[in-house]
Parts: C-alpha cells; structure tokens; sequence
C-alpha cells in the first residue's frame, strides 16, 4: 500500500511531457531545414551533371570530327575501321566519298540510294567502330550498363541534298561537309535515339551536333604539263639505249620536256599524232623557271618556290601534312607501302631503287623523293607524278635504268643519267592525282554546333 | 470528511514554486540553444543559396559565352569568305566597343563591291576585345534576322549580351554585383600560307596568313547588400575552332573578284 502510494506521488512529480513536445518540435524544424538544404544540394548535382553530360556529348563529338577526319587521311582500312594492308579492303575514303574528274565530291549512298555513314562506341578502353562499304555502321554496345558515349559520322554535299542529282559544275571542288553526332548514352535501348542526327536524347544526357567543311589539299593541286620537267638543264647520256619522254595521250599538252636550260641526250621525244616530235616537242631554256628567291622573315628559296608551283605548300607542309607516309619504313618495301596507302603522298627520304611497280592506273602515287632514282628491274613502272628535290649538298638529279614513268616526273635541280627510262605523261593519271591524293583538312570558318 | 479532503488534497498536489523554476529555466535553456542553432543554420543557409546562386549564375554565363565563342567567326556562306555574297546584308560592327547597345547600321555587299566594302571586322571574326567588353560574330545565316555583331559586355554590375540589336541581362541584378569581366585575345600562332607566285615588289607580304585563336575571359562577382563578403570568379579558355584567315589589305583585286593569292 505505502509503494503504491510512493510510485503513484513519483509520477506525478513527473510533470516533463510539455518539455519533451518542444524539444520535438524544434528538432522537427531543425530537420526540415537539413531537409530543405539537402534539396539545394541535390539541385546543384542535377546542374553539375547537366554540366558534365553536355561537356561530355561535345567532346564525344569533336572526338568523331577528328576521327573522320583521320580515318579519311588513312590508307586502307577495315569493315572495323582498323589499317590494312590487304588491297581488297577499300579505303575509308573510298568507302564514302565519291571523287568525279572534275573533283565533285559526293557521298556515297547504298544500293537503294539511302545515306551510309560511319559509328562509334566507347567500350570503357577504347572505340569499337564500323565503317562498311556501302551502308549505315551499325555498332553494339558493351551489354554491361553504363555510360557508353557514341557518335556516328556521315558526309553532306555541300550546297545541295546528298541524293539530288549533282549539278554539271561542282559549286566547291574538293571540299565535302561532314557532320558528326555525339551522345552520352548508347546503350541497347537508346542507341538508335543517342545515334540519330535529328530530334532529341534521352532525358539527363547529352547530346552534341557538329559539322565543317573538309577541303582536299596537299596534292598534286597544279599537276605539271611535260612528261619530264627540270628546273635547269636536262643533258641525259645517250650510252646504252637513251631516254625517252611521250606526251601522245589526248588531253595532254603533247610537250614532252619542259626545262629551264637546255634540253640533249634524248633517244626519241613523240608528241601527240600530227604535232612534230624531237626537240620541237620540248620547251627549253623557259625563263618562267629563273625564280628569284625570297629573302627575308619567310626564308623561301628558289627550290621552294618551285615545288609550291606545283603542290601549292612548301616541302616542310607536304612532308608533315596528315596524310603523308615516309619511306625508308622498317615494315614493307616501297610498292607495299604504296598499295596499302592509295591517295597519300609518299616522302622518301634518300636515294630509291624502283625493283617493282610503284602505284597503278586506277591508284596512282604522289611521291617526293629527296635524293637519285633509279630503276632496278626494266619492267618496273611507277604510275604517278615523282617529284625529285635536291637532297642538301646535292648539285644535280641523277637517274637511271630502263623502267616507265607513267605520269610524270619534276626535278628542282639539273637532271643527268643514263639509262632507257621512258616517261609517259598520262593526263587521266594527272587528273586523278590532283582530285584525290592529299589530306582532307578543315575549312576555316565552317566549324558549326548548331542545326 | 476530512479523509475525504485530505485525499482530494492529497490528489491536487500541484507544482511546488521550485519545480516551476526548474522547468521553465531548463525549457528556456533548451529553447535559446535551439533558437541559436536554428538561427545559425538560417543564417548559414542563406549565405549558402547566396554562394550557389552566385556560383550558377557565374557558370551559366561562362557557359553562354564559351559556346558562343567557340563558334565565332562562322560564316554560312564559307565560299565566300572574303565579303559575302552580292545583296548579303551583316550589321556593320560599331565603331565603338561603348556603343554595344545600340548597333543599328547595315552594309549591303553590292555585286561590284568586293571585300573592301564590308567591314573588316568580318574578316577576322570580327573579335574586338577590351577589359570589360567583347563583340564577335558568327554568320549563322546571311536571310534571316539574328544577324552579326554578337557580343558580351559589363555595365552597371550586370553582364549583358546582346542578340539581334537587343541586349539582355545575364546575371541577377538583385543577387550579385558582377566587378569585374577581363577578355583577352591570343594570336600565338601565325602561320603564312604560301601562294605560287609572289606579291609585287618580289615580297609574301600579301600572302595570307592562318592564326590560331585563344581567348581567356574571367568573370567575378561579389553578392549584393550584407553578402558583399560573398566574392566568386570563374575563368574560361576558349580554343576558336575557326581559325582566322588574314588576306592582304588592300586586297588583291582581278575584274571585280577578291583574290586569296597573287594573280
């Protein structure tokens, strides 16, 4: 009874219960307000990572621009858009682009006239990517989820719809406009919408547009009308046999040697059908060649000025221009080197020995050979324009042996040898070369990332 | 009866004065701790949407004006690059960078009018930088009604663009006073472009030139009224990725057509 009694006056001294709602109360407020900071911070991670998802899309983007670029500047390649050195595999320019003679260019399209185009994913290492012949690159990507960022690539006609039929002039020879769309997110279901050229991406990821103009240069842009051209004296031996320039194709000029001195030594000079041959087919001592050199900030010498008439750049642009390969390489000869690399000029450093055929009708070369050349097998023939630069230290271009130059060969220097070499202007070969060999570069001022 | 009252009074006990005291000081000491944490925490709250406010408005800003940079000096109609097509319309950039506001001049490129009639501002992009103030432009289409100078500038705490003669306020007025808006244009690269024939007097002087374009820009801002103490910057390096193509001046002119090399 007396416990009773106790615990029954304890609790009623225990008056605490107004106490306990306030302190809740408060803490209820001060919850609400980490509650309502927290909503700020979540805010700032959704902007942070708009932020970063647009940033990534515009990178992913250019990513396809400079990779389109490469590849076009590539030699042969793949259905996986890796090199090859095997003929059957075209070359990606090729594989898109169509170049006519008058060096329009237009892309390609499948069998049933619809646009083809290039892709890419990004498989947490590196790109897997798909260029075939002939149709949309379709690419997979990892099954894993994840951010896969993807851009596909295609090529424009400028001024005018890809399937309208060309106009007879080219607006634009040489240049192509290409456009590139990069996404975040290319997973098995949203690949089809991150790889579409219009309408949106998916919610929260990105998605950038970007396209320029690639213009062909570093080329054979002002191809040269003489089967043989010297920029001084041309005075060949005419011991064993001699040699011989034909300039008889249609289309050609008929001039067979074009020199800056004096023109001796040739064993038979033909020009076209009804135009006298011999020495009236050649131009000798043409002052045009008589080029004074620039001093100055620039430091250009006669020799360059020479080789700039033709490639319209110095030796230095075209030897480090995107497209170019060197030789001597360690991995294949100089036929090899030229099959797998259709379209690219070819910088040879030193002297070459021609044992084989270098190019061919269909897949001539632009080769610049810093030193001699000669033909070590009379039945190798080189397709292609040769140009010959005075190595430093050098007084004269020495060649020799009893091979074909189909095309036609410059020399910056006095030219001497001996030997049969025929050189055959071919002004389809020419033709080819000026509308194809070179590097695709950007056009200044057409870079846009808007529609 | 007694019992009875001595229980009900022993029921109705009550709060003793103490207890009362003890209660309330220790409630009152509850509620000013609380109160003071509470307060802090508004407080800081505050500051901090301030500090995120400034900091969006600064990124948002940079962002805009990075986007617009990179693809300045974009022209729609690049086979012309030297003046345009005859009949193109562009607003002729202002011969002051002060007059931002209130750019209203055209030029019209007539058909015997080369490169020399447009303004030359055009030709490089037309970038005109100074502290506190850029104008570019891009040709996004040479029809239609948003037409060139873009540009940024500072004035009165407030960064503001403008569009098509319009000018617009990027940042909050109310919240933040923007102090400072430093733009610099680079030209570290300059490459002359060979032509095949050299200019008279046997020179390259009229050779065109290829510069790669860097601008740096900074923006800092500071909140308004009892968050001054409140500084942020941002600072942005843009890579143009059109590159700016310098032609001769005078230019070299044949029959009416603007030259890039000598003829």
């Amino acid at each position: 009874m007396s416990s009773l009694r106790c615990s029954q006056l304890g609790r009623q001294r225990q008056q605490g219960v107004a106490t306990l709602i306030v302190v809740l109360i408060l803490f209820f407020i001060v919850s609400l307000v980490a509650a309502y900071t927290n909503r700020n911070l979540i805010f700032e991670q959704r902007t942070a990572t708009n932020q970063y998802r647009s940033s990534q899309a515009l990178e992913t983007a250019e990513a396809g621009l400079e990779w389109a670029m490469s590849l076009l500047n590539m030699g042969r390649v793949t259905d996986a858009c890796v090199a090859s050195t095997d003929v059957a595999d075209a070359p990606f320019r090729e594989r898109y682009l169509d170049i006519s003679s008058s060096g329009r260019i237009t892309p390609d399209l499948d069998g049933s006239g619809n646009e083809i185009s290039a892709a890419c994913v990004f498989n947490g290492t590196g790109w897997d990517c798909a260029c075939p012949a002939g149709a949309v690159g379709t690419v997979t990507p990892p099954s894993s989820t994840g951010q896969w960022p993807a851009f596909r690539v295609r090529f424009l006609r400028v001024g005018g719809s890809n399937t309208a039929p060309p106009p007879a002039t080219p607006r634009q020879p040489g240049v192509i406009k290409v456009e590139v769309v990069g996404c975040t997110r290319a997973d098995a279901t949203g690949l089809d919408q991150c790889l579409n050229f219009s309408g949106q991406g998916a919610l929260g990821e990105g998605r950038a547009v970007l396209s320029t103009l690639l213009a062909l240069t570093g080329g054979a842009s002002s191809p040269p009308q003489a089967a043989l051209t010297g920029s001084d004296d041309v005075n060949v031996s005419t011991g064993s046999g001699g040699f011989s320039a034909y300039n008889t194709l249609p289309g050609g000029s008929g001039v067979t040697v074009h020199a800056g001195g004096g023109i001796s030594g040739f064993n038979q000079l033909v020009s076209e059908t009804g135009s006298p041959g011999g020495l009236s087919s050649a131009i000798a001592n043409d002052a045009g060649f008589a080029l004074p050199a620039v001093t100055g900030t620039d430091g250009i010498t006669r020799q360059d000025r020479i080789f700039a008439a033709l490639f319209n750049m110095r030796p230095l642009t075209l030897q480090q221009q995107q497209a170019a390969v060197a030789y001597p390489s360690s991995s294949s000869t100089i036929s090899d080197l030229a099959s797998a690399n259709p379209w690219r000029p070819i910088w040879v450093t030193g002297d070459l020995n021609v044992d084989a055929d270098i190019g061919s009708a269909s897949h001539p070369v632009v080769m610049v050979v810093n030193g001699d050349l000669k033909f070590t097998s009379s039945s190798a023939k080189i397709y292609g324009l040769v140009y010959s630069r005075l190595p430093a230290g050098g007084t004269q271009w020495t060649t020799g042996g009893g091979g074909q130059i189909i095309g036609a060969a410059v020399a910056d220097s006095p030219i001497r040898g001996d030997g049969t070499t025929s050189y055959i202007y071919d002004p389809g070969v020419m033709n080819l070369l000026r509308w194809n060999t070179g590097s695709f570069v950007r056009v200044p001022g057409s870079w846009k990332d808007f529609q | 009866m007694l019992d009875r009252q001595g229980l009900n009074r022993a029921r109705q006990r009550g709060l003793s004065i103490v207890e009362l005291m003890v209660g309330v000081t220790i409630g009152l000491l509850v509620v000013a701790a609380a109160t003071v944490v509470m307060s802090g925490q508004l407080v800081e709250n505050r500051r901090l949407l301030v500090e995120a406010q400034i900091q969006q408005d600064l990124r948002a800003a940079s962002d805009l004006i990075t986007r617009d940079l990179r693809r300045s000096a974009y022209l729609a109609e690049v086979n012309v690059p030297l003046g345009g097509a005859a009949g193109t319309t562009y607003d002729s950039a202002p011969s002051s960078l002060d007059t931002l506001d209130s750019v209203s001049a055209t030029t019209t490129v007539g058909a015997a009018v080369p490169v020399a009639a447009v303004p030359n501002k055009l030709q490089d992009g037309f970038i005109l930088s100074s502290s506190s103030n850029v104008q570019f432009g891009y040709v996004a289409s040479t029809t239609g009604s948003v037409r060139p100078p873009f540009g940024y500038r500072l004035s009165g705490g407030v960064l503001k663009s403008r569009l098509a003669a319009n000018s617009y306020d990027l940042t909050d007025a109310n919240t933040m006073n923007v102090t400072a808006f430093d733009m610099s244009v680079s030209q570290p690269t300059s490459e002359r472009l060979p032509c095949p024939k050299l200019c008279t007097g046997n020179t390259t002087d009229c050779w065109p030139t290829l510069q790669i374009r860097t601008v740096t820009f900074t923006i800092k801002a500071e909140g308004r009224g009892i968050n001054s103490n409140i500084k942020r910057q941002i600072t942005s390096t843009v890579r143009l990725r059109n590159d700016n193509v310098l032609f001769a001046a005078p230019p070299l002119v044949t029959g009416g057509t603007a030259l890039a090399c000598p003829a």
